[in-house]
């Protein structure tokens, strides 16, 4: 009976099942660019971690004495006009630029989700609200938008913590003042980069609902909780995890972008965007302290986008390119 | 569906700048804010006395009204030496505090620099995406394709300073650059430029795709089996077909382009109206930032209006309802 049932198995198995996942990876092990993304994502998180332990300098340590240097045995990037070390400035701002990136990406994943999910399943009044709050967000020009909300964020948060200083004596110190910078951002990204996952989200679950095997399932009497987590939530994961690697990314040069324009990480904190906007004046004189932070921020920001490209192209196969 | 969307955009923006950390009677007043006589008196002027929805109303009233009210910088005091000072050059109202002359008078520059942007984007995104599908698959194509992701994906602030190095320090071909002196000096080029390197990637891949799509169809092959010289394939029967979807999103393009030119005129020390926006944001003259949120606003709500309009009109199968 065993033997038999074997048998059976044998003659129906195909000669070699591959998962979508197995597959996805054979895929991306293929696409050498989307290596390189693997690589930087990997070298970026090492040296946001490890990032202060690799120098010997203070990213905040001036030296008046050698400002404007280019690179040496005691600064290998050179130092800045204030003094200070490039590559620890580089390392650090790799730091803030990491927790960006995974702090909005969670922020609007989570909330991409949620509304996304609500929408589509309850439909009715709440997506017709998250479809025109999605419609008004993307009505705005983004970075003005993230600028706006960051300026005016930074107030109440100055406020909130001048309030917690006189009432509870809660001080912080000057070198930490720069987390204050991290939570004014993480808000203001947050609340301006949502609405894509939240599209994406519902686009999925809605053209998913109409598919035969869901109706097959639903038709087989399996409640809609088995439906959602064995169905819905697999199915969606390719596009998802697209969106996630991309919106990291994006969260990552938006992070730049702001600070570039002199509302996001504030000064001796240290970000590219904000290294950038502060050397800009040295182009002419020191152009090695304008180009370092921009071609680092230049090569993360192409690995995470072709690293997207590769995971688009290995998990939605039905959309493959070439 | 167009007005309730920009009343919303205009109530979050007036809300944010209602809220905001400046206080537009200190910015007007300067050092002299603590005189309370004089404070009361210049708050009453600016009508920041009223309640907020009555203040909210009245800003409705005068942007839909066209007059869009006035910078701070009418009112004298520190604002306007910081909203003013730094635009000059041809096309630039530098002396009008009126919103609107403020916004269209720095929109002019934005729109010029966007057109050679666009110029750009026509003659050499197109060329490249029809040589990727014509060498489709080949070392040719992927070169344009990838170099195209690299070109779209580096912000202007990384690509801008590394060309001014390039062009003016290594191989000074350049000699003035920054600032703006009309759309035919040479300041104009560079800027242009990066501005253009950003949207080059959606113009490559669409004419890519849209030749690739006719490249075996039957009026292509007719074309060719009458003895026409591929060129002329390309040019005339093979471009005119996939032009319509590049077309529509070249629309989209202008409108990135309009909203996007910031950081390229703040590299560039250009007075356009992404400039105006960082100037106003960074002074506190709240009712100039504002009006340009809500132009640009409108610009994005148009273009996305009429982008779904014309898919409409170019296929039947899609309706409204």
């Amino acid at each position: 009976m065993t033997a038999d049932a074997g048998a059976q198995h044998d003659m129906f198995a195909m000669p070699e099942q591959r998962s979508l996942w197995q597959d996805a990876l054979e895929q991306l092990m293929r696409n050498r660019l989307a290596i390189f993304g693997v690589f930087v994502a990997f070298l970026l998180l090492f040296v946001s971690i490890f990032g202060p332990w690799l120098s010997p300098y203070d990213y905040t340590e001036q030296n008046l004495f050698r400002i404007n240097e280019g690179p040496s045995i005691d600064h290998w990037l050179g130092t800045d006009g204030l003094g200070r070390d490039m590559l620890t400035r580089i390392l650090h701002g790799a730091r803030t630029a990491f927790l960006v990136g995974l702090i909005v990406t969670i922020g609007t994943t989570v909330l991409g989700v949620v509304l996304g999910a609500a929408g589509a399943f309850l439909g009715g009044w709440v997506d017709a609200l998250v479809m025109r709050l999605a419609d008004i967000t993307m009505a705005f020009p983004d970075i003005l938008l993230a600028a706006f909300i960051s300026v005016v964020f930074r107030e109440k948060v100055l406020e909130l913590q001048l309030h917690l200083q006189e009432q509870y004596g809660w001080t912080i110190s000057e070198g930490n003042r720069v987390y204050l910078d991290y939570l004014v951002i993480f808000g203001s990204l947050t609340l301006v980069q949502w609405y894509g996952k939240a599209r994406l989200v519902r686009g999925q679950i809605l053209s998913l609902r109409e598919k035969e095997f869901i109706e097959a399932e639903r038709a087989l009497g399996a409640s809609n909780w088995t439906i959602i987590l064995s169905h819905l939530v697999p199915n969606s994961l390719g596009p998802l995890i697209v969106s996630i690697t991309v919106g990291f990314g994006g969260a990552m040069l938006s992070e730049a972008s702001l600070s570039f324009l002199g509302v996001g990480i504030q000064p001796p904190g240290a970000s590219w965007g904000e290294m950038i906007s502060d050397n800009l004046g040295q182009w002419r004189f020191n152009p090695h302290l304008v180009v370092m932070p921009g071609v680092v921020l230049a090569i993360v920001v192409l690995g995470f986008n072709f690293l997207g490209d590769g995971l688009n192209d290995a998990l939605n196969p039905e959309q493959r390119r070439r | 569906m167009l007005a309730p969307t920009v009343i919303i955009v205009m109530l979050i923006t007036f809300t944010l700048g209602y809220y905001g950390p400046i206080d537009p009677v200190r910015a007007v007043l300067g050092e002299e804010w603590e005189d309370e006589a004089r404070y009361a008196e210049v708050k009453k002027a600016l009508g920041l006395d009223r309640p907020f929805v009555i203040q909210f109303l009245d800003y409705m009233g005068t942007m839909f009204g066209g007059h869009w009210g006035q910078s701070l910088s009418a009112f004298g005091g520190v604002a306007s030496d910081r909203a003013v000072g730094e635009g000059r050059g041809a096309g630039f109202s530098g002396t009008s505090t009126g919103v609107r002359e403020m916004v269209l008078g720095r929109l002019a520059i934005s729109a010029q620099l966007s057109f050679w942007a666009l110029v750009f984007l026509t003659v050499f995104a197109i060329l490249l995406g029809v040589l990727a599908a014509v060498k489709q698959n080949t070392t040719v194509d992927y070169a344009i394709v990838t170099s195209s992701i690299i070109a779209s994906s580096i912000p202007a602030y990384v690509i801008g300073p590394v060309l001014l190095i390039i062009f003016v320090l290594k191989i000074p071909v350049f000699k003035t650059v920054g600032g703006w002196d009309g759309m035919f000096s040479r300041q104009a080029i560079l800027p242009a430029i990066v501005l253009a390197t950003g949207p080059m990637l959606v113009i490559v891949r669409q004419t890519r795709a849209g030749i690739v799509e006719v490249l075996g169809k039957d009026f292509v092959r007719t074309a060719r089996a009458k003895g026409m010289p591929e060129r002329l394939v390309v040019a005339r029967h093979m471009l005119r077909t996939a032009m319509i979807p590049v077309l529509t999103s070249l629309g989209l393009v202008t409108s990135g382009l309009l909203t996007g030119s910031l950081f390229v005129e703040q590299i560039f020390n250009i007075p356009g109206i992404g400039k105006l926006a960082i100037q106003t944001l960074m002074s506190g003259d709240h009712p100039v930032f504002m009006g340009v949120v809500l132009f640009q606003a409108l610009i994005i709500v148009t273009v996305n209006l009429l982008t779904d309009l014309l898919y409409g009109g170019l296929d039947p199968r899609v309706t409204y309802d």
